[in-house]
């Protein structure tokens, strides 16, 4: 009996106060067993000796519901004119574009009032009366919209005159308040996109028609249309057996009324013979009575100027009801008897909420109706307006987190006459009337968004569990709570929560789809959900479904008893595994073709009449769909224009050859490729292939640098010797070489001894000199650069810089220097000097002064002193002999100094190239 | 509070510029300040680690919500390892959410044992120091329902004496409810040893018995002065006192437990002390009075047919005034609707001299409207007159008695005008 209350509850705190606990994550539900007590019934072990049993607030093991079937079952046919909005909504900050659409494209509505006012003194007209103003420049304007323009063009300026004369009242709605509007609009569609409390209670209902409940005929009520304004009254014969899940029969056409507004809350109230129902729309609510025998038909109409936000039915007395509004009144209406305000509630009992949510409840006593705004339900009587009493508030006491809100509130009254629920973002707590404030039961739901719709099967007998369905509209998700007790026993939750199967997920259990009508069917199984029923007979649990969209689901659970434990989940797992399997791919081709799909199917799974009807079921569900989306796109063809006489240019010839070309290709590949062959491209008319010429062979010698020249050395295998030669290493083999050489060459100027032969041998010898040089080279490289640049001064700048230099290295050289030169006098003397005196080093400075300056009076007495130094040479080759090799000492250094525009040449003779100077060295 | 902040962020988000839309949507998304459950811990500084693991986790937790527990247990050996993250705040939630999803899954498993629960108990309560008070609790639950009550004793006396310092308000609760549940069950040794030792036992067993009691004496009237529930409490520190002969001690408890106001209005506060009142043969004034306070609270309460009939032995007018109205309200609730012997009741005081009649009529005045529609509806009489005709006889009776003529009352009224706006509201008939 209903009447009694648990002799004893499970411990607990009571504490005052909002809630500190901040919301951690979602996975409360698990693990815990809440409070432990002692169980009544004592138990007396074998030894007679009393054994104290326990138990917990929360069991773990509840009754196993398993589906039926992998997915939920279409019910009706699809709605066919249902809206499905599609993408994300638009961002409110982007409301300038929407007002620029409607007023280029709607501009009757947007002007029509004005333009109206205004049609007598404006004219568009070419030829136009005096008294009128004209206006034909705007023309010219409205065709330019079409395009993209620039705004600072002429015609603008005119607009914008225009524009500020008469900007503020030429549209019929101020710009001002319609962007407001507008943006606010656009808001709250967002808003109402993640969390819309007009949807709270839901718009779907299951009324049995036989008194005894649950066995016969239902009807189920839900609205249909695009917007959800046509209440529908669906006659349905389920179908029970003991072995086979019930199957459910709609009658063949829905009593159908189509209703001022769109229906936002069903609310239904068994009442032995006949049932009530309450719908809801924003600015009417309407009560309806059907029965088994009684066609539905419509009792009473109230309308307000304020939004309703509930109604309910009473489940106590027949044709009562209770109405709240956002404004915070509450009535009590009695239908044929009109309203009677219990509560008025201006101000929201949360101070800071702004939200006009307000929901009205009956409790166990038929005057007392549970009052609830976000934070607080209340018991109020109807009798007594000042009466009231807190049923459940969010506060510490209940467990509650920060942030808790409540969402939903219902009276249990199938199941318990004191029992209320009470959900909020993160639980669900069952309420007890007689204890107010402390939750008989509390649950974390899990839910990723806001249960708002509920549904409760009382126990069919003593021993079996309540069970309580939760529908979140968002998440389209169903979870199911079993919990016990309540009576002389405290509640106590059974088993862990269950998710039910969502029309959403239904798609992954079937057979692929081809990608676009994939996308159709995903588009409109993804809508909110908007309603939840439930009906229970013996083993089998019916759940229906409805989509924003109008259609309607429906899944079937089956109990399984605690002997089948081991294989529970398998028949699910099954049936999944096998709409993954590859095998369906194929059988998808063929289901397209729906004639020849039989065959197939049947072969390749291997649960084939099972499936095939929930196959079959979605089928024909979709059928319409997939006929609508395709005949719309039939509609919507692209507008063909014919080019043929429009365009009439002369094509190329070079076009139409090009063509004939590509034709014979294509023709000469197919041969080739059946033939396999090659297709050289000689045999194609291609144009010729732009050949890329072989590059020029390398020639090292151009590099002079000294990597070039390692590098090249070692692509000869010569690195060793480069680098033998570089350090000088092998100097003294070179010198006894070259020892060798003289002496040959000596014995054979013996035999001719001639001017010219004795010259190419001075030459040679420099060059030796150079190659066992290190610092010499060194400071050829470093440089080089500026000897060669000065090559090109003219003399005065040429010989001063060579002067400088000259002093520069005097500093270093100093010593050597100072027996080589005589006291300094002047620049020329001292080149004339050091020539005169040191014939090696003049042998090479005087060719410059030769090629460069003519004009100088120099240039005579160094030509003399060629002359001179020519007859004396012969004298200085002999002297060299003997002293030659220690002059290479004094190096390059310092007739570099003297000669520098010749220095390059010299260079160039003596590394042009490794190879050659071996053979001019006899190596 | 909350709801502040959230509309201060909202009007700094319309200063925003029109280019910053994250911040808008962020906004936008919680419009009706209805905080969503956390899904996810927090987007920011996430690593390619804590992504993987957030999704292992979503597969765990939908395998859990379709009750397929295999997959969940193979996923969840993975999750373990986010117990390496070392990031603060991530590391607390990623305890408290191992632990619970490892007790539960361990529990559907078939194969799992004792030992495996320990196991996890002990691993999880020992990481951190946050969740250990409440995971002992929750290991001492899980010992006591498989009947190891002296390990569960074990365990919470051990975990009694741990000390961290206070963490959180939670935490000092949880520490709270250790130490009445050791009391708890140090309550039920004592009981057992009281009723296997004859009085004649030697002093050994007896101190034991007192060592018991003392123990359990205290931790329990430390808890109970908190407020809260406790009844499983209350009855057996009151049975133990009972024993002891602290009559006054008991009754202090117990009234202590019913009228202080910090506690809530536990119904079965005053059914203790009525009760207990009643075992002591307390004066039936006393009991009037206790039960009065309960009708207060409870006005559909079981014991309030008790009530009536204490009252109706007072013979005053008053009392059956009182009696008269206690057992209409009782009636009036719809879970007492059928109920035969409430009607008896009824019927009972109606019965009475007539010296009451006049009020009587009065109180009928008020409820006339409602019974008839509530009680005495046609529907319910044949329905009644069919299947329960001993009830209905009463009813009859106590209709009769209240004045009113079931023949000549029309019930069924003609459906009125009243069609305001009907012809508005619904265009389309049946189709």
């Amino acid at each position: 009996m209903d009447n009694a209350f648990p002799d004893k509850l499970f411990p607990q705190f009571y504490l005052e106060g909002p809630s500190e606990i901040k919301p951690k994550h979602g996975h409360g539900g698990w693990g815990s067993y809440g409070r432990v007590f002692d169980a009544s019934a004592d138990l007396c072990d074998a030894d007679g000796v009393k054994q104290q049993s326990f138990e917990s607030q929360r069991t773990v093991k509840g009754d196993k519901w398993v589906p039926v079937k992998p997915a939920v079952i279409p019910l009706i046919p699809p709605c066919e004119d249902a809206k499905v909005l599609h993408g994300p909504l638009p961002d409110p900050m982007n409301f300038p574009e929407h007002m620029q659409y409607f007023n280029q494209h709607h501009c009757l509505d947007a002007f029509s009032t004005m333009g109206r006012l205004l049609k007598d003194h404006w004219s568009f007209a070419r030829k136009h009366p005096a008294d009128v103003l004209s206006s034909k420049w705007v023309n010219r304007f409205l065709e330019g919209l079409n395009y993209k323009r620039c705004q600072l063009s002429h015609y603008w300026e005119k607009i914008r005159h225009t524009h500020q004369l008469l900007g503020d009242f030429v549209s019929d709605i101020p710009q001002s308040l319609l962007s407001e509007l507008l943006h606010e609009e656009l808001t709250t569609q967002r808003e109402q996109q993640e969390f819309c409390p007009d949807l709270t209670g839901g718009v779907l209902g299951y009324l049995s028609l036989h008194q005894t409940g649950g066995g016969g005929d239902g009807c189920l009520i839900y609205p249909s249309g695009a917007a959800l304004d046509t209440l529908n009254f669906h006659r349905v014969v389920p179908e029970y057996h003991d072995d086979k899940p019930p199957s459910f029969f709609m009658d063949s056409k829905p009593f159908a009324f189509e209703l001022n507004g769109a229906i936002r809350q069903l609310s239904l109230g068994k009442m032995e013979d006949s049932g009530n129902v309450a719908v809801r729309s924003d600015y009417f609510c309407s009560s309806w009575v059907l029965g088994d025998s009684r066609k539905p038909h419509f009792q009473e109409v109230i309308r307000t100027k304020e939004r309703f936000s509930c109604v309910t039915v009473s489940p106590h007395v027949p044709d009562e009801l209770v109405v709240a509004t956002e404004q915070g009144s509450a009535y009590l209406w009695t239908v044929r008897k009109g309203l009677q305000k219990f509560r008025q509630e201006v101000s929201n009992s949360y101070l800071n909420a702004k939200t006009a949510w307000r929901w009205c409840e009956f409790s166990c006593h038929p005057r007392v109706m549970v009052f609830a705004d976000r934070m607080v339900a209340e018991l109020t009587d109807a009798r007594n307006r000042d009466c009231y009493q807190a049923l459940f508030r969010v506060g510490k006491t209940s467990g509650c987190k920060m942030g808790e809100r409540v969402i939903l509130t219902k009276y249990l009254s199938e199941s318990h006459a004191n029992h209320h629920l009470i959900t909020t973002q993160f639980s669900a707590y069952i309420m007890d009337e007689r204890f107010p404030c402390v939750p008989m039961l509390k649950w974390d739901h899990m839910m990723e968004s806001q249960p708002m719709f509920a549904s409760v099967l009382p126990d069919t007998t003593s021993n079996n569990a309540c069970k309580l369905l939760l529908g979140a509209p968002k998440s389209q998700e169903v979870m199911l709570f079993q919990y016990k007790g309540g009576r002389e026993h405290a509640c106590q939750i059974q088993g862990p929560i269950q998710k039910l199967l969502s029309p959403s997920e239904s798609l992954s259990h079937l057979n692929l789809l081809r990608p676009h009508k994939r996308h159709i069917a995903q588009k409109r199984l993804c809508v909110p959900a908007a309603g939840l029923a439930a009906v229970q007979n013996k083993d089998y649990l019916s759940v229906f479904q409805l989509t924003e969209t109008g259609d309607l689901f429906y899944q079937t659970l089956h109990k399984h008893q605690a002997t089948t434990n081991a294989n529970l989940t398998e028949p699910i797992i099954d049936t999944v595994d096998k709409d993954h399997s590859p095998a369906l791919e194929t059988n998808e081709v063929s289901q397209e073709s729906s004639s020849r799909s039989r065959g197939c199917n049947s072969t390749s799974s291997p649960k084939p009449s099972k499936d095939q009807d929930f196959q079959v079921a979605w089928n024909k569900w979709f059928q319409p769909l997939f006929k609508k989306a395709a005949s719309k796109k039939q509609h919507l063809r692209h507008q063909q224009i014919k080019t043929n006489g429009l365009i009439d240019v002369k094509v190329p010839e070079a076009y139409t050859q090009q063509k004939v070309r590509l034709k014979s290709l294509k023709r000469d590949l197919h041969d080739v490729m059946r033939k396999k062959e090659l297709l050289s491209h000689g045999v194609t008319q291609l144009p010729p292939l732009n050949v890329t010429p072989v590059p020029d062979p390398i020639d090292p010698a151009e590099w002079q640098d000294d990597l070039s020249q390692r590098l090249a050395a070692a692509w000869d295998d010569n690195w060793k010797n480069w680098w033998d030669d570089k350090l000088g290493l092998n100097r003294e083999e070179k010198i006894k070489a070259l020892r060798g050489k003289r002496l040959r060459e000596k014995q054979g100027r013996r035999r001719r001894l001639s001017l010219s032969g004795s010259f190419t041998t001075s030459v040679s010898y420099q060059d030796d000199l150079f190659e066992g040089s290190t610092i010499g080279s060194q400071y050829l490289g470093s440089d080089d650069e500026t000897l060669e640049d000065s090559q090109g001064m003219n003399e005065d700048e040429g010989t001063m810089k060579t002067a400088k230099m000259n002093l520069a290295l005097n500093s270093v050289e100093e010593p050597l220097k100072s027996v080589l030169r005589a006291p300094q006098k002047s620049e020329q003397e001292d080149l004339l000097e050091v020539s005169t005196r040191s014939p090696r080093a003049t042998d090479l400075g005087v060719l410059p002064l030769a090629n460069v300056t003519p004009t100088r009076q120099t240039s005579k007495r160094t030509m003399f002193d060629f002359g001179s130094w020519f007859g004396s040479h012969t004298s200085t080759l002999d002297m060299e002999e003997e002293v030659g090799l220690s002059f290479s000492q004094i190096s390059a250094t310092s007739h570099l100094s003297l000669s520098s525009p010749k220095i390059p040449q010299v260079r160039g003779l003596s590394q042009s190239s490794q190879p050659k100077k071996k053979s001019r060295m006899g190596f | 509070m909350d709801d502040i902040e959230a509309e201060l962020n909202i009007s700094a988000a319309h200063f925003d510029s029109p280019g910053n839309e994250t911040t808008n949507e962020e906004i936008i998304k919680n419009p009706l300040h209805i905080e969503a459950p956390n899904k996810y811990y927090g987007q920011s500084k996430e690593t390619g680690f804590h992504r993987s693991s957030r999704k292992c986790l979503k597969i765990i937790r939908d395998a859990m919500l379709h009750h397929n527990w295999q997959k969940a247990a193979e996923y969840f050996t993975s999750y373990i390892q986010t117990l390496e993250d070392t990031t603060v705040t991530r590391a607390l939630l990623t305890r408290d959410v191992t632990w619970r999803l490892g007790a539960e899954i361990l529990h559907h498993l078939t194969n799992a044992s004792i030992d495996d629960f320990n196991a996890v108990y002990e691993i999880m309560k020992n990481t951190g120091v946050s969740n250990y008070a409440k995971i002992c609790l929750e290991q001492a639950f899980h010992l006591l329902l498989n009947g190891e009550s002296d390990e569960a004793k074990r365990q919470l006396s051990s975990a009694s004496h741990w000390r961290y310092g206070k963490r959180t308000d939670a935490q000092s609760l949880e520490m709270k409810l250790i130490h009445a549940y050791c009391g708890f069950l140090d309550y039920f040794i004592w009981s057992k040893k009281i009723s296997t030792t004859s009085e004649t036992d030697d002093v050994h067993s007896l101190n034991e018995i007192s060592m018991y009691f003392r123990q359990a004496s205290v931790t329990l009237s430390e808890i109970i002065k908190q407020p809260g529930i406790w009844d499983p409490f209350v009855l057996s520190y009151i049975t133990m006192l009972e024993h002891n002969n602290s009559i006054d001690e008991a009754l202090k408890v117990l009234q202590n437990y019913a009228y202080n106001k910090e506690f809530p209005s536990n119904p079965n506060a005053h059914v203790y002390l009525y009760q207990f009142l009643k075992r002591h043969n307390a004066p039936p004034s006393a009991l009037i009075s206790s039960l009065r306070i309960l009708h207060s609270v409870v006005p559909s309460h079981k014991l309030m047919l008790d009530f009536c009939s204490l009252l109706l032995k007072e013979h005053q007018e008053t009392a059956m005034k009182e009696a008269l109205l206690v057992c209409m309200d009782l009636l009036e609730y719809s879970s007492w609707k059928c109920d035969r012997d409430a009607w008896k009741c009824l019927l009972k005081i109606l019965q009475r001299p007539k010296n009451e009649h006049n009020m009587v009529k009065e109180e009928w005045a008020v409820r006339r409207s409602l019974w008839m529609a509530f009680h005495f509806r046609p529907y319910i009489i044949r329905m009644e007159s069919q299947k329960d005709v001993r009830l209905w006889r009463i009813k009859e009776r106590v209709l009769k008695l209240l004045g009113e003529d079931l023949h000549t009352e029309d019930f069924r009224k003609s459906p009125s005008g009243q069609r305001d706006h009907s012809e508005d509201y619904v265009n389309g008939s049946e189709s």
